[in-house]
Parts: structure tokens; sequence; C-alpha cells
């Protein structure tokens, strides 16, 4: 929550943003809607729970809460606090994530009583001179059921839980998100086209399949967890085995995955198979990186083109640049000078997208295998490539 | 427009500036007096001991009682939160006798009751610094400035208030209370001393023969390691659910057969009946044998009341005897237990010093313990003996002394709960229990086996017992006194500003008003656990003030403490409310789990895995910890705690915080270029 709330301080100061002027704004914008929508939805849920005394049960929605707001939410929407003057999708974002706050920290303030205050005092206080002098003299906040929209929640969800598994598909292989894979396999049928967009565009890949038939790409193993079932079924070990190389072995895996079991008979001995006494890998196979979560499978082609090798290094080489300039601290809007040397592979790269990495970096010139002091080695996906920048004075 | 987002001095830091800003601006009073004239949501602050230093525990407790009370502040109802402190019992006295280098009663007298007692006030606040700071620390909003403490003769009166209620009712008496005892030394001991004098002896044990009323020629037969408690049976135990049988047995010779039933348990036949032919005439279940009545065994002294038949206990078991065990009331705590659960009555027929008072004629004043022989030899005589014989078995004996202890009836004053049963039962059913298996399970079963309280305590510290009787033993006549007030009208001379402790109160007589003659207060303080379970009442000085304060706010809505309070707090406020108001005291109950270490250990001294709560809340601050409780696990089950891990849980909350502040500032330091 403390890095929303930094992450929101920042850039309405610097845009000298009062939400207070905003009071009657109506936003649009699909993610305000969104997270508007789950807002309300917590705020009821934590009040039902702690109504009931679930304690654990309210903390924890929270906790998801506030993932989905900085993981989902802000990590979204930052061009449009990025993005230059005002304009109606820069209040929206500024006047949805000022009222989540507020918000979020009035129902937080029985949980963590001193940081929800001290936020309450920069939020709220310092504005608004009439409202209440501490988060711990203001009521619980308002439901405004109109504003729920449970298809939203459910779809923008689904869009969010598909990128988690994703990005962990590219851990598993350990490919960056920079580097654009050709194509992504998920298992359910359906995925309105503005969310498989967002899906694309997050995880960096060209296309996605739905419907996918998951067990062409992954691996199932399926082996007794020998020191449980051992225990109880030592010499019956081997049928077992057999029994369970039977079995569909994805239909098997995602039942017990779920906590679900099922039984085999041995003998006339029926042994239940389940979370504890299996031991279940589930790998992509060759070229192949999966992820999975209930009936959710996740499927990334790993097989790099050169095409996508050479866009691979391009968005390296524009990260890598673009935290020099940070590290020098130079001001957002200056203009450089890039040098790059002592690597052709790349600097070919670079010559060929040289307009896109001008205007992104804002470099008004490049220029290549230059002699000069200063290079620093930069690891381009294990090329090594020496790069330097300079602002140009006005 | 807004302040930079950062945080020089760190969570900490930033944690003690917010606190210094409610203190300045008085924001925690301001929360109190929030939604006044609106409804009222009560809680109960279960009140800690300050003689004593906070531990990680109580900080659990106090961040799961703080949250709701604030929610509720939100929701609007007005939420009132006295903090309480427990301020009597025999923590308090042993920690003084450790200070002066004395121990026992008799050097407490010679030291002088007054000024012990003097040393027990000061000492209660020993710590509440420490208790005042962790409080602030964890953020717990609690009425600290205006406490109920147990030990204030406002408290004391309405304690005595809700006892003079109780023996209104009737429910007030005086009884016996099974004790360990040196009959050499004269006084008894605690559990933990007895633990101390544990050894192995011989002594002549006996299978006594108990003729069964009505039928000729059929005993049940109960075995006995200590023959000189047989003068006081009162009954016979079985244990309902095991397997009985009623066996024929040739006790004469083949030549001569001579034959006798006996009712005992199935599975030990063959180990008490050894080389006897007999034959099984029908086997049942112990059940048949409740209510079974059996003559009685020796004609010793006077029996009134419910006795001479079999009962059940859950305890009987098939280890070693007949399945079937003698029940004297006076001289076990198992047995006094099962006797007053089935309404048995009580007769003891030894004097303090150990010996047999005049009623049992044969043997009348000598040392029970040598009297075994010649019992077993009176039995033998009369036909009621099966067998005897020399039994290795492990026997408490006085640590100081070596004499073999006897367990002795002391006369105590008891609350009567076990006629309050049904009514707690029911009462306890319409409590929400988080988790609800405490209601039928650990507590609820807690009530349907509930005894008799037992609350008079023989010490000095303490609320005293407010029952004077008439020293003129023809008389004997009792009062109990309810208030400052009636003190007064009835004690004769009692000073103005009478202080409601030990020695004070015992220089009060009253004037008997049946005989005139003087009255002398029972010795005895009671058990500081009906202090706490006075406090929905005692915290208010109800009935005597604050009438409309304590019916806005009985019952309360939300309690919540550690699950050893299902013996402690949460009975005593369920007893004393069900016996005054008929009603359990609260309507919600969040029951805590245990914290243990980062491994899942029990955190202890001797292992040194215990964690510092001020160490916890310096380093990691109380936010974190907070969520920790919160979230590690349901509040009742137990929660794993080190610092290590409440670490990881402040990054999991506050994630990207270094990141942000980082960029922060760079951007700040750009701007101001």
């Amino acid at each position: 929550m403390w890095n929303v709330y930094s992450f929101y301080v920042l850039y309405a100061e610097i845009d000298q943003f009062n939400p207070l002027e905003y009071a009657d704004f109506k936003s649009n914008n699909v993610m305000d809607k969104w997270i508007i929508s789950k807002l309300n939805t917590l705020i009821k849920e934590v009040d039902e729970k702690l109504n009931k005394y679930d304690i654990t049960g309210a903390a924890l929605a929270i906790e998801e809460f506030t993932d989905s707001l900085s993981n989902w939410y802000v990590r979204r929407n930052r061009e449009r606090f990025w993005s230059q003057g005002s304009n109606d999708e820069k209040i929206g974002a500024y006047v949805t994530l000022y009222r989540v706050l507020v918000s979020l920290c009035k129902i937080s303030a029985p949980f963590v009583p001193f940081i929800t205050d001290e936020i309450y005092q920069n939020l709220v206080v310092n504005l608004d001179k009439k409202a209440p002098e501490s988060v711990h003299l203001c009521l619980w906040p308002e439901v405004n059921e109109k504003e729920i929209d449970k298809k939203l929640e459910q779809e923008m969800d689904l869009a969010y839980k598909i990128v988690k598994l994703g990005r962990s598909s590219r851990n598993s292989v350990n490919i960056k998100n920079r580097q654009p894979l050709s194509k992504m396999l998920i298992s359910i049928n359906t995925l309105p086209e503005y969310y498989a967009d967002i899906v694309k565009e997050e995880l960096n890949v060209k296309d996605i399949e739905l419907g996918a038939e998951m067990s062409k790409y992954v691996n199932f193993e399926i082996k007794p967890n020998l020191p449980v079932l051992g225990k109880e079924y030592g010499k019956l070990i081997p049928k077992i085995r057999e029994e369970i190389s039977k079995k569909n072995q994805m239909d098997l895996a995602n039942k017990v995955k779920q906590g679900k079991q099922e039984y085999i008979d041995i003998d006339g001995t029926q042994i239940e198979l389940n979370q504890d006494n299996l031991l279940i890998t589930m790998q992509g196979k060759e070229g192949f990186a999966f992820s999975g979560e209930g009936e959710i499978g996740v499927v990334l082609e790993t097989t790099i083109t050169p095409e996508l090798e050479e866009e691979g290094i391009l968005r390296e080489v524009l990260s890598k640049v673009q935290n020099m300039r940070k590290e020098k601290g130079f001001e957002v809007l200056d203009r450089i000078n890039l040098y790059v040397s002592e690597n052709d592979k790349v600097e070919k790269i670079i010559k060929k997208f040289e307009e896109t990495i001008k205007h992104d970096t804002l470099a008004n010139n490049i220029f290549y295998d230059e002699q000069k002091e200063g290079y620093t080695d930069t690891n381009i996906n294990g090329e090594i490539l020496k790069i330097d920048v300079e602002v140009i004075k006005k | 427009m807004y302040k930079k987002v950062e945080l020089k001095n760190g969570f900490v830091g930033m944690e003690q500036e917010v606190a210094k800003r409610w203190k300045e601006k008085n924001i925690i009073k301001k929360n109190f007096e929030m939604n006044k004239g609106k409804r009222y949501f009560t809680f109960y602050d279960g009140p800690p001991t300050a003689n004593g230093k906070p531990h990680v525990g109580h900080i659990e407790t106090r961040v799961m009682k703080d949250i709701i009370p604030r929610y509720k502040v939100m929701k609007g109802y007005q939420v009132i939160r006295k903090a309480g402190w427990d301020t009597h019992g025999l923590p308090v006295e042993l920690e003084i006798e450790k200070q002066l280098g004395i121990s026992g009663k008799e050097q407490i007298e010679e030291y002088g009751v007054e000024k012990f007692v003097k040393k027990c006030k000061e000492s209660v606040f020993s710590y509440v610094h420490m208790w005042e700071e962790m409080t602030n620390k964890v953020g717990f909003w609690v009425d600290m400035e205006h406490p109920y403490v147990t030990y204030h003769n406002e408290y004391i009166e309405s304690v005595w208030w809700a006892l003079k209620q109780m023996w209104e009712k009737g429910l007030l008496y005086e009884g016996h209370k099974v004790m360990p005892y040196c009959p050499r030394c004269g006084t008894a001991l605690s559990s933990h001393e007895v633990a101390q004098g544990y050894k192995d002896v011989k002594d002549l044990t006996c299978i006594a023969k108990f003729k069964v009323k009505g039928e000729d020629n059929t005993y049940i037969l109960a075995w006995t390691t200590t023959p000189w408690t047989l003068p006081s049976n009162l009954a016979l135990c079985v244990n309902k659910s095991y397997e009985y049988a009623r066996v024929k047995a040739n006790i004469g010779t083949d030549d001569e057969p001579k034959y006798e039933e006996y009712i005992l348990a199935k599975d030990l036949i063959d180990t008490v009946l050894n080389e006897t032919p007999y034959e099984i005439i029908k086997t049942f279940k112990g059940e048949e044998l409740l209510g079974t009545k059996y003559e009685r065994l020796m004609p010793f002294g006077n029996v009134q009341g419910k006795a001479f038949e079999v009962i059940h206990g859950d305890y009987v078991t098939l280890t070693d005897g007949t399945g079937i065990v003698h029940i004297a009331p006076a001289y076990g705590e198992d047995d006094s237990l099962v006797a007053k659960q089935n309404g048995i009555t009580f007769i003891n027929l030894v004097d303090k010093e150990g010996k047999f008072v005049k009623e049992v004629e044969p043997w009348a004043g000598r040392f029970v313990r040598d009297c075994n022989e010649d019992i077993c030899k009176w039995l033998a005589k009369e036909n009621k003996l099966f067998s005897k014989e020399k039994h290795l078995h492990s026997y408490p004996h006085c640590w100081r002394c070596d004499t073999p202890l006897l367990y002795y009836p002391k006369e105590s004053w008891f609350v009567a709960m076990s006629k309050l049963r049904d009514e707690l039962v029911e009462n306890n059913n319409k409590v929400n229990w988080y988790p609800d298996t405490i209601r039928t399970g650990r507590f609820g079963k807690f009530l349907e086996n509930v005894i008799d309280w037992g609350i008079s305590r023989d010490r000095y510290w303490g609320t005293p017992l407010p029952i004077w009787t008439c020293e003129d033993e023809n008389c004997g006549h009792q009062e109990c006194i309810g208030s400052i007030k009636e003190l007064k009208e009835k004690g004769i001379d009692v000073p103005e500003d009478i202080e409601l402790h030990k020695p004070y109160i015992d220089n009060v007589y009253l004037k008997c008003p049946k005989c005139g003659k003087k009255m002398k207060r029972a010795k005895e303080v009671i058990d500081c656990w009906f202090d706490s379970g006075s406090m929905p009442f005692a915290q208010w000085h109800y009935p005597f003030e604050n009438k409309e304060m304590f019916d806005n706010n009985f019952p309360a809505q939300f309690i919540s403490e550690a699950v050893d309070q299902t013996r402690g707090w949460f009975y005593t406020l369920t007893a004393i409310g069900t016996a005054l108001f008929g009603r359990t005291p609260f309507e919600n109950c969040v029951v805590l789990g245990h914290v243990l270490d980062e491994k899942g250990q029990k955190m202890s001294k001797s292992k040194g895995n215990g964690v510092d709560p001020m160490v916890l809340l310096d380093t990691v601050g109380a936010d974190a910890t907070r969520w920790h409780f919160y979230t590690c696990s349901s509040p009742w089950l137990p929660t794993r705690l080190g610092l290590k891990n409440v670490q990881e849980t402040r990054k999991r909350i506050f994630k990207y915080i270094v990141e942000c502040i980082f960029i922060l500032c760079s951007i700040c330091r750009n701007r101001s270029v």
C-alpha cells in the first residue's frame, strides 16, 4: 500500500493535482471502473468479515486487493500519470487512485493504525482542513452498490491471473519479460479481446491461442510420495505406480492439485490418492514453458527465432540506456548523445532500429565505436556492449 | 501541497512520530468519546497482573483486543474500553516471600501480616510502566488512566455484593476439599510440594467384599491400597462402558464346596480369583451396575444422606484391582470429585493428627496407617475380606519430614456451581465462540462436568471472605456482609476508613443478631479468579454507583483472550454471570492460540527462544507485528513468531517502499537542481 501511496504523491505533487477540485469527476476508463468496483466489494467484504470476527479473512482480503492495486492497476496505468499536460485520462487516473487510497487507508486503520494515519495526514488533512484530524476519527467508508460490476471484476481478475501465471512460466525457463515470444497457449476457452490485448502486452507475446489442449505441451510426472504412501502400502507400491500411469495424467494432476481425491483399487484394496501422498511435477515439453493453477493452464512457446532475438536485444538496449540516464541523474526531458562500441552483432541491430532508439531514449545522435573514456561494459542478453550517454548542453 | 513521502527514521521512527501526534492532539481520548449517545458496543478487557513482565503472548492478545473496538467505532458505535489490573493472589504473595527470604505461612505471621500485605500492595504495579509502554507502542487503545484495580476498596465492595447475592440464593456453603496433608507438620501441601516426595513403599492391600443389598451370598469386590479408608467407604465406582461379570466361585474345597457369587470386571477375573475355581453366570456392561445398593462395610460413625451405591467414574481402569474402586470421599481427590458429581454424602473418621476418631471404636486414637493389619483382620472375621497382600507402590511423603502423607479433607467455602450446571450449559450455547468447537468441546465439556467452585484460600493478600460466624458454638449463626454500609451497621466499632483487607478486616467483629455474642470473620480470602470474573459489574463499582453505565454495558459484545482462559477467566465470567444475572456476560469470544517460535516450538526461558516484546516493537515496529498476528493463521491456531518472519511480513506488505523512496528522492533532487 505504501508504495502505491508514494507513487501517487510523487506524481500528484509534480502535477500539483488537487483531488478536491475534481470531486464530481466520473471516469469512463475500464481500469478505473474495475478498481472502483473492486474497492466497493472490498469495503463490503472487510465489513462483513470483521462483523463476524473473521479478522484473518478480512486482513487477507486487504492484502489481495493491495496486490491487485500495485501490481496491476498502477502498473497498467503508469503512462496515464506520465502523460503530459492535463486530460481526462490523466484526471481519471488521479481521481481514482486518490479515492482508492483514502478508502483503503480507512478500512486498514483498525489493523495498522500507525502507517494509515501517517498516510491519511498527508493525503487528506493536508488538503482538506475540514476533514477529521485523524483517520481514527473517521467513519467506515460507504459502499456504492451501483459501482460494483461483478462481470468486469471477474474478467479483469482472470486476465491478471493469466499474466501472473505467464510471468511464472517465463521465470521457470529464465526468459526475461523484455524478450518477446511468439505465442502463448491458454487452456480456457474465452477471453474478451480487450483482455487478450492486455495479456499480450504484459507478457510481451505476439499471439494468443485459447482452448489449448495442455497435454500436448506439458509432461506430467506423477509419483507416489514414498514417505507417506510407502508407510501404509509398502508392498503395493509397484502396482500403485502402474495404476497411476494408466490414468489420464492431466486430469489426475488437476484433480489432486485442487485438493480432491482419486481412488484406485489394487487387489481389492481401495487406495485414496491425494495431495499428500502423490508427488506431482508438471513441466513444459521441450520448447514450452508451463504454469497452472486450478482450471487455468498457461503455456509459452519458448523458441526464439532470429527476429525475436533481434527484438529482444533492442528492448534490452533501450532498458539499459534508460537506466543509465537515471543513474547519471539526467532530467526526464534532457536530450542525449549515445555511444556504443565493441560488439558488432549488437551494433548491427542498433543501426537497424536507430530511429526507434533515438525516439525512445531522447537521443539526438548515436555514435558507433568512438574512441573515448567513460564507457560501461553492459550485458545485453549475453553479449557485452560498451555504452555511454552524455547530455547535450542547451 | 503534499508532504514528501519518506521514512527518515524507518517504520519505528514513523510510528513514534504518529504516537506523539496522537498524544499532542488527544486523538485517543477523542476516539473514546466518538459517537457519544449512539448505540454502545461493549468490550471487556481481561485484567493482566502487573507484578510480572509482559511477554510476547500479551502482544497477541492486545492486538486482537484492539482491532474490533476500533472497527466498531468506525461503524458508529460508542465503545468504552476500560483497562484493568488483576492484583490479588498467591503469585503476588510468593514474589514477596522470595523478596523477604521467607517461606510459608508461619514465617509470614512471624514477619507480620500487616507489613506483609503492605508489601504485596506496593508490589502489584512493579512493572506497570513496562505494560503501559508496550500497550502504547503496539497501539492498543484502552483507557489506562481510569483502570479498574481489583484491590481497591470499591472493587472489593462490589465483589462482596456478588458473594452476598450467592449467599442469599443458597449457593455459598462450607464443605470439604481433599488435600495432601502431612499429619506430623499439621499442614496441607501444594501439588508442587507433593511432587517432590514420591517414594516406593510396601503397603498392605486388600480386596474387600461388599454385600449386595437384598441378595444372599453376592458380593462386589473392590481393591484398596489404603485399608484404613474402608471405615469411611461411601460408594463403589465402576466404568459404565466396561464389561463386568457375575461369577460363581467355590471358596471351599472340592470335597466340601462353598459357593459365593462375586461381581468384578470380566477381564480381571483370572487375576483376582487366581486358583479359585469359578464359572461365569453372566456378563454385562458397567452401566447395569449403576445404582446397585450394597450393605455398609464397617459400622463406625453415623452416615446421613446418599451413600452405599454403585456410581460411574471415567477414571476407573482395568490396569489393576477388580475394575471397581472403593470410594471414601474424604481421602482422595478423585474420590471426592466423583462423590460430589453423584451427590454422595461425606464422612471423615480421621482427626488432624492422622488418628481415628472416637466413633471408630476398635482403633480410636491410633495412627491410621498403623491399623491396616487390624482392619484386615476385622474384615476377615466378619467374612468381608476376599484377600490381602503386600504391594509395592509409589506413595507421596512429606518433603520436610518424610512422613507418609494422607489425603485429608480441609474445610473450605464453595460456590455450588453444580446446582447451576444445566443453566451454565444452556447459557453457554448462546455464546458465539471463535472457533465454534470451543462451545461444545473444550469449554462445553468442562461445563457439563462442572463441580462446585472452591473459592476460599487460606492466605493473606486477597478479597476477604465476608462471612462472620458466631463464636458461641451452640449458636453458630452466620452472616454474609454485602457492603461497607452493612458492615458498619452490623459491626462493632468499625473504623470509618476501614480497608477491606487482612489484617484490618479480621479485627472487625459483628454482634450476633441471634444471641448477642461476638461474631468472628472466617479467616480466609477468596480465589483471585473470583475478582476478575466480577469485572463486568465491579469495574463500575456496581450496584453502589454507575447503575446506568452497567446496564448499558452488560453483557459485553466482545472479549478475547488466550485459550488457557477456558479454565480461568472465561469460566469465572460465565459462572458469576450465570449465578447473579442468569446469563453469560459476553456474546462473542475470540479464543487465541499460543505464540510459538519460528520453528513451531513452544517459547521457554530454558531454551532461550523467546522473543522480547519490546525488542520486537522497537526493531520491526507495531504495524508489521500486528499484521503478522492478523494474517499468519486464524487467531485460535498457534502463531509462529520470530523477528525474522515478522520482518518478512513487513516486506510482504510494504514491498516496494525502498524502491519508491529511492525514485522519489532522485526526482526531488532533479527538480531542485
